[in-house]
């Protein structure tokens, strides 16, 4: 089996959920198994696989395997199946959709439904709040949104939660964890107890020793030699590379390792200390650029193999798919399709288009992606000074990516380091031509400058304002460069990458024996 | 059948609990069915009503009933046979008590019962000490209670098992106005496919009555021997039964007058707000029927039913003459608790002593430690070491019964004092207070001992000195005990209570 780890697969994604989808799609076009794994526990956590567009087999969460629960179909659990005590009231509902059930005028229950956190099944249960006979609560149970009641919440008698009870179906503790006051006074999630595992209960003092068991226990089940790639390294590398038995270990680098202006020296990206301080054990490390990779050897001097495999991977429909002419895009749009986060320095992306507007008046700039902090207000402030409100816009997260890319004209970026940049080749695909400074890693990968964009100057941002306003002002020009893009996409294309893949399986096969 | 309903039956027992023994045997050789009813939690109760003479066919606990546990074979779970990963590692034991760790960190501790290898807790900890949860082993060898614990080591919430590992009960903690923590909330779970919550422990032992009434056919007979434990969940009960409260003890505070003095705390409920629910009020004494019919205005019926009931086959005992006996044996059976008034007893034996210097008085029955300083102290002081002796709890008191010569007693109140009658019966005149109730009555002034006034230490003593210079005198009067006491005898007690509870006969 090949296990892609992971934290969460949230609605709201980013690279490495992208990139763990996109090589999902491959690898099952390609009969090739494989799971993602996910660590943290949610009630809504399974809904979400599917969302995602993943299918039955292709994850696995370890607190459902701890429950039993990775197989388990949906059930309708509305407040008229609960059951109560004897002597209850029927649930009376509340002005605020919740429900409460009362012995006598004492309210002992409160049901509190999905409502819009779930909009396929709001009126299922999502919690059920116990109080005792002085009204202080003493218990939650939170509910899959499958169906089952799959947590119990002890409270202390201020109210606050003091230990968590996950149940199995059959209503069975299989894990407690506590929330008590470290040495400091602080409140921390101190302990783990894994219950009646095959037999024995298992204690842990946090999500590195409790996510070593979990990757070992798979490992073994599986009969080892199993494959596990690290895309999400927090709490998850320490457990890879220390559990005892026999596998295959790969780090996958999604971003630069460092500061990327000084790859050999500067500090290393927190998310990769562990696992470049460790560097010689892993099985081999994969990152996007064959850049990357030499920046890598050169400082850490490894022995171990390093392969390289573009996280961007253009399915074949898109390869495929019809392209659009200038006539059919808005024409003058410019798009950054990014967090709107510090580091990928969107306010010079803002100077720039300042200096284009000049040139190109009917051109605009559409900013698609999450917010992050109040780096999106700042941005703000500097587009009102500027007086471009009318002519910049902020839309916030989408999912229609591929519809908003195939309208646009240009594509800009203006980060200091991009390890790949997922959007960027998607843009590509779409037959938008790329604008970049001339970055460490992706950017001068995707961009073959003077063919389907352009590469300038790291921080002249004049340059990419000169390089955009031609483009947008040439449409021969824009057109050439725009049939260029699909073609380039087809170096990212399902084929290219999957022969990427196949001297690591040859790897992992020689040093796993069968 | 017919159910005696008390906490427990624990090993250090007091005269309700011995009481209950005599009763259940007598209920026994009368061929009724008859079984104790313990409302409180514990490990160890299958292991302690051995010592009491009892099996588990004698007794049902509360807990157990709602655990599927009433009849469980014993299994012994030794720390040793516990399935721990390989990498914790058992520390230094310090007494019971066996910390296991793993790599720096002190895990949990395992705590057996003392003298055995078998679990009786094990408490887990994270790496900040805090105890997260406690886990409780029933003697019989399954985890019976798990307790969990807030951020400041209080326990928030309780569960118990089943001894398969199915969750039966819960029980959580609040506030209260003083700031105390007591139990808010007590629930069964899935009990006969049902939830069933209760505010507390009355609730709780009310419904239990209820089903166990319908599981022995209805209308079985109950009977509270402990006002604090079970006279409310009789009061409460929903189902048909016959239903009635013991009183072992006086029914006020008031020593003087059991008439009109201030109505014990805990005798209200059953006497003052439910005696209508009640079958019987039943007390040992005439005199405290007596009492009560003055104060009580309920129809119920007051009913003296002694519980302290002497074997038949001890009249048919060769009797023992005062001559065989050891000349200056004084004995009292008597726990050290402040309304024994031991320190009239010693005072009354600093007087005896000055004019029997040989005298010998043997104390028997457990010390609560507040008294039993200030007695020590006492003892020292007027250098009596060498007359008074004290003995903590004897099982079987028939030898000493056979050897002493008098039994003295100076409680300032009793509900029967089965220790005189018990002396009686062996042929062993009795010194008493005129205390209310038992001894006053149980004893017949200049016949077959001597009521001296509460308080008349130097009458008290006066009456031992006299008895213990005159043998014939002490003879005539053992005679008398020997044959006054067979009121006492079980076939005579078994007639009243078939007399009063038809529904036995």
């Amino acid at each position: 089996m090949i296990y892609f780890i992971n934290t969460v697969m949230p609605d709201r994604k980013t690279g490495v959920e992208f990139a763990q989808l996109k090589r999902m799609k491959l690898f099952r076009n390609h009969n090739q198994p494989a799971k993602i794994i996910t660590r943290l526990f949610e009630n809504d956590g399974h809904k979400n696989y599917f969302n995602a567009g993943l299918k039955e087999n292709e994850f696995i969460n370890l607190f459902e395997w701890l429950q039993g629960t990775g197989s388990l179909k949906y059930q309708e659990c509305t407040v008229s199946d609960l059951k109560f005590p004897d002597g209850m009231s029927t649930p009376q509902k509340n002005d605020d959709g919740s429900y409460s059930v009362f012995l006598g005028e004492a309210e002992m229950y409160k049901v509190v439904l999905w409502n819009e956190n779930d909009k396929e099944h709001p009126e299922q249960v999502h919690e059920v709040i116990e109080y005792d006979f002085t009204h202080h609560v003493v218990k939650t149970n939170i509910y899959d949104v499958r169906g089952f009641k799959t947590q119990e919440r002890l409270h202390q008698t201020d109210d606050a939660p003091v230990t968590d009870l996950i149940l199995n179906p059959d209503g069975q503790i299989v894990y407690e964890s506590f929330w008590l006051f470290d040495r400091a006074g602080n409140i921390h999630n101190s302990q783990f107890i894994v219950r009646n595992f095959e037999g024995r209960d298992y204690q842990f003092n946090g999500m590195k020793g409790l996510t070593r068991f979990f990757l070992n226990q798979l490992n073994l089940a599986d009969g080892q030699g199993d494959i596990f790639i690290s895309d999400r390294n927090e709490n998850a590398d320490w457990g890879l590379l220390n559990f005892p038995s026999k596998a295959y270990k790969i780090l996958y680098l999604h971003n630069v390792h460092s500061d990327a202006i000084e790859p050999m020296h500067s500090t290393l990206n927190w998310n990769y200390q562990f696992a470049l301080n460790n560097i010689n054990k892993w099985d081999a490390i994969i990152a996007s650029t064959q850049k990357q990779l030499d920046d890598l050897t050169t400082r850490f001097h490894q022995t171990v193999s390093v392969f390289k495999v573009p996280v961007g991977i253009v399915p074949d429909s898109q390869v495929e798919t019809d392209r659009i002419p200038l006539g059919d895009r808005n024409k003058g749009q410019i798009i950054a399709v990014c967090r709107i986060a510090a580091e990928k320095r969107l306010n010079l992306l803002i100077d720039a288009f300042a200096i284009i507007k000049r040139l190109v008046p009917w051109s605009h700039l559409d900013f698609y992606g999450n917010p992050a902090g109040d780096v999106q207000k700042q941005l703000t402030d500097q587009v009102s000074k500027l007086n471009l409100s009318d002519s910049v816009k902020f839309h916030g997260y989408i999912t229609n990516v591929n519809e908003v890319e195939s309208k646009a004209q240009l594509f800009g970026v203006t980060s200091a380091m991009e390890g790949f940049n997922l959007a960027m080749l998607e843009a590509n695909s779409n037959g938008v031509p790329l604008v970049s400074f001339d970055v460490r890693y992706g950017p001068s990968e995707i961009i073959q400058n003077n063919v389907n964009g352009y590469v300038v100057p790291m921080n002249d941002v004049n340059a990419i304002a000169t390089s955009m306003a031609e483009l947008l002002l040439d449409d021969e020009k824009w057109q050439r460069f725009s049939t260029a893009s699909y073609e380039n996409s087809e170096r990212f294309s399902e084929d290219s990458i999957w022969k990427l893949w196949q001297p690591v399986f040859a790897d992992a096969k020689e040093k796993m024996g069968e | 059948m017919f159910f005696s309903i008390n906490g427990g039956m624990s090993v250090g027992r007091s005269g309700v609990e011995d009481a209950e023994l005599h009763r259940i045997a007598m209920f026994k050789r009368a061929k009724a069915p008859a079984k104790l009813i313990f409302r409180d939690f514990s490990l160890t109760a299958h292991h302690d009503v051995l010592n009491a003479g009892l099996t588990d066919d004698d007794f049902i606990n509360m807990f157990d009933f709602f655990q599927e546990a009433e009849h469980v074979s014993e299994k012994n779970v030794r720390y040793l046979d516990l399935d721990f990963p390989s990498d914790y590692q058992l520390g230094e034991a310090k007494d019971n008590v066996l910390p296991f760790s793993k790599e720096d960190q002190h895990m949990f501790d395992v705590t057996l019962y003392p003298g055995t290898e078998k679990v009786e807790s094990i408490a887990f900890f994270d790496i900040y000490g805090n105890n997260l949860r406690t886990d409780w082993y029933d003697w019989r060898g399954f985890r019976s209670f798990v307790q969990y614990f807030s951020r400041v080591g209080e326990i928030t919430s309780e569960f118990m098992y089943t001894p398969s590992g199915k969750r039966v009960y819960e029980s959580y903690y609040a506030k209260n106005s003083d700031g105390q923590r007591v139990n808010s909330l007590l629930k069964l779970d899935d009990f006969q496919g049902k939830d069933y919550v209760f505010r507390d422990l009355d609730h709780l032992l009310a419904f239990f009555l209820d089903q166990v009434n319908l599981r022995e056919g209805g209308k079985n007979s109950f009977l509270s021997d402990r006002r604090m434990v079970g006279d409310y969940a009789l009061a409460l009960m929903k189902t048909d039964a016959y239903k009635y409260v013991y009183l072992h003890n006086t029914h006020s505070s008031d020593k003087h007058d059991q008439v009109h003095g201030v109505m014990t705390d805990g005798y209200r409920i059953a006497l003052e707000q439910y005696p209508d629910k009640l079958d019987g009020i039943i007390v040992q004494s005439q005199r405290q029927k007596s009492d009560l019919e003055q104060r009580l205005t309920t129809s119920t019926p007051i009913m003296v039913l002694p519980s302290g009931t002497i074997p038949d086959e001890l009249w048919n005992e060769p009797r023992i003459p005062i001559k065989e006996r050891n000349a200056d044996q004084v004995i009292s059976i008597s726990r050290r608790a402040v309304e024994k008034q031991i320190d009239h007893m010693v005072s009354a034996f600093d007087i005896v002593h000055k004019q029997i210097p040989a005298i010998q008085l043997h104390v028997y029955g457990y010390g609560d430690p507040r008294i039993v300083q200030q007695i020590d102290q006492q003892v020292k002081e007027l250098n009596l070491g060498n007359v008074v002796h004290f003995d903590n709890y004897v099982p079987d008191l028939t030898g000493i019964l056979n050897h002493a010569r008098l039994s003295v007693l100076t409680s300032i109140y009793e509900g029967l004092a089965i220790g005189v009658i018990e002396s009686l019966a062996h042929g062993i005149p009795v010194v008493t207070y005129d205390t209310n109730y038992g001894p006053g009555e149980s004893v017949e002034d200049g016949v077959d001992g001597y009521v001296v006034p509460v308080g008349d230490i130097e009458g008290f003593a006066n009456k031992v000195v006299k008895l213990m210079t005159n043998p014939s005198l002490l003879q005539q009067f053992s005679t008398a005990a020997y044959e006054r006491s067979k009121r006492f005898s079980e076939s005579n007690v078994w007639k009243s209570w078939t007399h009063e509870m038809p529904q036995l006969g």
